[in-house]
C-alpha cells in the first residue's frame, strides 16, 4: 500500500513541475479554452442541435411520420442493404490488405498502399462518374450490359459499387498502423509452437486488432450509409427505388419539406454520434490497458 | 535432442548473418551462443527453429536433417527476446496454446498447464493478461509456454535482455535450475559474457557470422582461440609491442598480444626485485571496485588494466609504479597461445599473487 501512495505522490510532483515549466498564466489559459469551446459550439454544436430541434419542431408525431412514409422507408432500406454488402466486403478486403502489407514483404507493396489511399484522394463525384463511364449506357461495358438486360447505373448494383469504392480505405487504414506496431513476433511464437496459417490468423492476429478492426468497420459503415457524392452520380434519384437516405434528405430539402428533411437527417446524425462514442470507447480501452501495464511495471520496480 | 549445424550460410542483401557456421551441441547440454549484437546469433537460432531458412548448409536434430521441415515438425520450444506473449490471451491460454494446436484433449491440456504453472511458480496469475504482468513474470510465462508441449530442444533468444539488472541475476539462476530440472537440451543467445558464463555449460562464440570458438566457459576464458575472443571475453588489454616487455623479448614484433588484469602484477613499494624483471608504468586512473582497486596504467605505450587487493594502499594517478607481466595471450600467423614470461635463471621468487594457469 505504501508503495502505491509513493507512486501517486511522485506522479503528482512530476505533473506539477511540467505544468510550471510549460504553462501559461491562468488568464491566458482561460481565454484559450474559451475561444476553443466557443468555436466548437458555433461550428459543430449549433448545427448538431439544429438538426434535432428542426426535426422535432412539429412534434414527435410528424417526426415519426416523416421517418415511416414509404419513400423514407424505401431509402432507409436501400441504405441498409448497401451498407450490408459494402461493409463486409471492405472488411474482408481491408483485413487482407493490412495483413499482406504488414506481415509480408513483396513486390508492389508500395503500390498497394498507395492504391488503398486513392478513394480518399479522389473527389467522390469523380468516383461516381468513373462507374458511369464504365457501366453507363455509353460506357465501356454499357452495350454488353444492355444486351444482357443488366442494369448497373441508376440501379442498386451501381450504388453498391460506388459505395464500395468510396469506403474501401477505412478498414485497411485503421488496421495497418495497429498491425505495424504489433510486428510479427506473436505470429512467429504461434508458428514456433506448431500453429498453421489460419490458426495463427484467427487466434493471434485477429484478436490483437479487434478494437482497431471494430472502429474501422464502424467508420466504414458510417461512410457507406452517409455517402452522397458518388452515390448521387450513379443513383439516378428514382424515388422509392434508388434513393438512399442522404439523397432522400436532399430531395426533401429541395421540396421545402424542412421538418421531414431534418427528421431523416437526424438518423444520420445519430449514426455519427454512435460512431464517435465507439471511437471513444476504443481509445479508453487502449488507455486503460496501457495504464494498467505501467502500474504493474512500477509496482514490480518498487519491490 | 542433439543439434548439429554444418556449413550454415545466410545472407540478407549484403549482410552475412551466418557464414559457413558449424557446431555441435550434444543432448542434454545447456549451450550459449555468445557474441556482440548484430553478429548473427539470433539468425542462427531462428534457422534452427525453422523461422528462417538457410541459403546453404544443413541443420540436423538428433541426426535427422530438418532443412525442409516446418517448426511444427521440429519439436522445439522458442522463447523470444521480448517474449511475444499473446496479448489477447490470459496466462493460462498462453501456456495452453501449443497444446491446443496439437489437438490435445481438454483434460490433458488442463493437467499440463497446471503442471507448468506449478513448475514456474505462476500460481494465482492464470487469469491475468500479459499487460498485467511484471517483466520477470512475463519471462516465466514465455518459458512455461515454450515448455508446455514438451519440446526436446529449447531455444531462447536473449532471455534476460528485457529485464531489470537487479532481477536479471535472480532469473538466471532460476532459469538454469529450471532447465536442469526439466533436462531439456537448450541453446540460448546472449551478448552478455557474464550471463553466458553463469548460465551455459558450453559456449559458442559468434562474431560476424562465424564461429570463433566453442568450449566450456573456463576453456574459453583461459585459452581464447582468436584475438576477437581474447578481446571480447573477460577483461583484457592489448599489448601492441609484446617484444618490448621484459620476459617476452623472444616474441616477434607484429604479433598481437593481450593481458588480463591478473597477468600483470603490481609490485609493493618496498619489494626487492631486480630491475631486469620489472617494467615501470605510469598510473592513469584508479578506481575502487569493492574487492579490489582497478588501476589503468600506461605500459610501453598501451593502456593496460590491472588490479590490486582492496587492502593495499592504491597509487595515485601520475605515479610511476613497478609491474611484472607474467603471461600473455599471443596470436601470430593465425595461431594463438598462452605465453609465460621467461624467468631469468636463479631469480625465481615467490609471487605476491597466485596465478591460475
Amino acid at each position: 500500500m505504501a508503495g502505491s501512495i509513493s507512486v501517486s505522490g511522485r506522479n503528482v510532483r512530476r505533473y506539477a513541475s511540467v505544468r510550471a515549466a510549460t504553462g501559461e498564466s491562468p488568464l491566458a489559459r482561460r481565454i484559450l479554452i474559451f475561444v476553443a469551446l466557443a468555436f466548437l459550439a458555433l461550428v459543430i454544436g449549433l448545427p448538431l442541435v439544429t438538426v434535432f430541434v428542426e426535426a422535432l419542431s412539429k412534434g414527435w408525431a410528424v417526426y415519426w411520420a416523416s421517418l415511416t412514409e414509404p419513400d423514407a422507408r424505401s431509402a432507409l432500406k436501400l441504405t441498409l442493404w448497401t451498407a450490408a454488402i459494402a461493409v463486409p466486403l471492405n472488411t474482408a478486403f481491408g483485413v487482407a490488405a493490412a495483413w499482406a502489407v504488414t506481415k509480408f514483404q513483396f513486390a508492389g507493396k508500395r503500390l498497394l498502399v498507395t492504391l488503398i489511399d486513392l478513394p480518399f484522394a479522389v473527389s467522390p463525384v469523380i468516383s461516381g462518374l468513373v462507374f458511369v463511364l464504365l457501366f453507363g449506357a455509353q460506357g465501356w461495358f454499357g452495350p454488353w450490359l444492355a444486351q444482357h438486360d443488366i442494369r448497373v447505373i441508376f440501379a442498386f448494383p451501381g450504388i453498391v459499387l460506388a459505395t464500395v469504392f468510396v469506403t474501401f480505405p477505412f478498414v485497411a487504414k485503421e488496421l495497418i498502423p495497429v498491425m505495424q506496431s504489433q510486428g510479427t513476433a506473436e505470429e512467429e511464437a504461434a508458428v514456433s509452437m506448431g500453429a498453421r496459417g489460419w490458426t495463427v490468423f484467427w487466434r493471434v492476429t485477429l484478436p490483437n486488432v479487434k478494437w482497431g478492426l471494430l472502429y474501422g468497420v464502424i467508420l466504414c459503415n458510417a461512410r457507406a450509409m452517409g455517402e452522397f457524392g458518388a452515390v448521387s452520380v450513379v443513383s439516378g434519384h428514382i424515388r422509392g427505388k434508388t434513393n438512399t437516405l442522404p439523397l432522400h434528405v436532399e430531395i426533401l430539402y429541395n421540396e421545402y419539406q424542412f421538418t421531414a428533411a431534418f427528421a431523416v437527417s437526424s438518423l444520420l446524425v445519430f449514426l455519427a454520434l454512435v460512431t464517435m462514442i465507439a471511437k471513444s470507447v476504443m481509445e479508453w480501452n487502449e488507455e486503460r490497458t496501457e495504464r494498467e501495464a505501467k502500474r504493474v511495471e512500477e509496482e514490480s520496480h518498487e519491490h | 535432442m542433439s543439434i548439429e549445424v554444418r556449413g550454415l550460410t545466410k545472407t540478407f542483401g549484403t549482410y552475412k548473418a551466418a557464414d559457413n557456421v558449424s557446431f555441435h551441441v550434444p543432448t542434454g547440454r545447456l549451450a550459449g551462443l555468445l557474441g556482440p549484437s548484430g553478429g548473427g546469433k539470433t539468425t542462427l537460432l531462428r534457422m534452427i527453429a525453422g523461422l528462417e531458412f538457410p541459403d546453404s548448409g544443413d541443420i540436423l536434430l538428433d541426426g535427422r536433417n530438418v532443412n525442409g521441415s516446418s517448426p511444427r515438425d521440429r519439436g522445439i520450444g522458442f522463447v523470444f527476446q521480448s517474449y511475444a506473449l499473446f496479448r489477447s490471451m490470459t496466462v493460462f491460454e498462453n501456456i495452453a496454446f501449443g497444446l491446443k494446436v496439437r489437438k490435445k484433449s481438454k483434460r490433458d491440456i488442463e493437467r499440463r498447464v497446471a503442471e507448468m504453472i506449478e513448475l514456474t511458480g505462476l500460481g494465482g496469475l492464470e487469469r491475468r493478461r500479459p499487460h498485467q504482468l511484471s517483466g520477470g513474470q512475463k519471462q516465466r510465462v514465455a518459458f512455461a509456454r515454450a515448455l508446455a508441449p514438451e519440446p526436446r530442444l529449447l531455444l531462447l533468444d536473449e532471455p534476460f535482455a528485457a529485464i531489470d539488472a537487479k532481477v536479471r541475476k535472480e532469473l538466471r539462476i532460476w532459469l538454469k535450475d529450471m532447465i536442469r530440472k526439466v533436462g531439456v537440451t537448450t541453446l540460448f543467445v546472449t551478448h552478455d559474457q557474464e550471463e553466458a558464463m553463469e548460465v551455459a555449460d558450453e559456449m559458442i562464440v559468434i562474431h560476424q557470422g562465424k564461429v570463433e570458438q566453442q568450449g566450456t566457459p573456463e576453456e574459453i576464458y583461459r585459452k581464447p582461440a582468436s584475438p576477437f575472443v581474447a578481446r571480447f571475453f573477460g577483461e583484457t588489454s592489448v599489448i601492441r609491442h609484446p617484444e618490448r616487455i621484459k620476459g617476452f623479448e623472444r616474441l616477434t614484433s607484429g604479433s598481437q598480444a593481450f593481458v588480463r588484469p591478473d597477468f600483470v602484477e603490481v609490485l609493493e613499494e618496498g619489494a626487492q626485485v631486480p630491475q631486469r624483471e620489472y617494467e615501470v608504468a605510469t598510473v592513469l586512473r584508479v578506481g575502487f571496485r569493492g574487492k579490489h582497486w582497478q588501476i589503468d596504467l600506461e605500459l610501453a605505450g598501451d593502456t593496460v588494466t590491472t588490479d590490486i587487493d582492496a587492502g593495499r594502499t592504491p597509487p595515485q594517478p601520475g605515479d610511476p609504479i613497478r609491474v611484472i607481466v607474467h603471461k600473455m595471450y599471443v596470436f601470430e600467423n593465425g595461431g594463438g597461445s598462452v605465453v609465460e614470461r621467461d624467468v631469468p635463471s636463479g631469480t625465481r621468487r615467490q609471487l605476491v599473487q597466485a596465478f591460475p594457469n
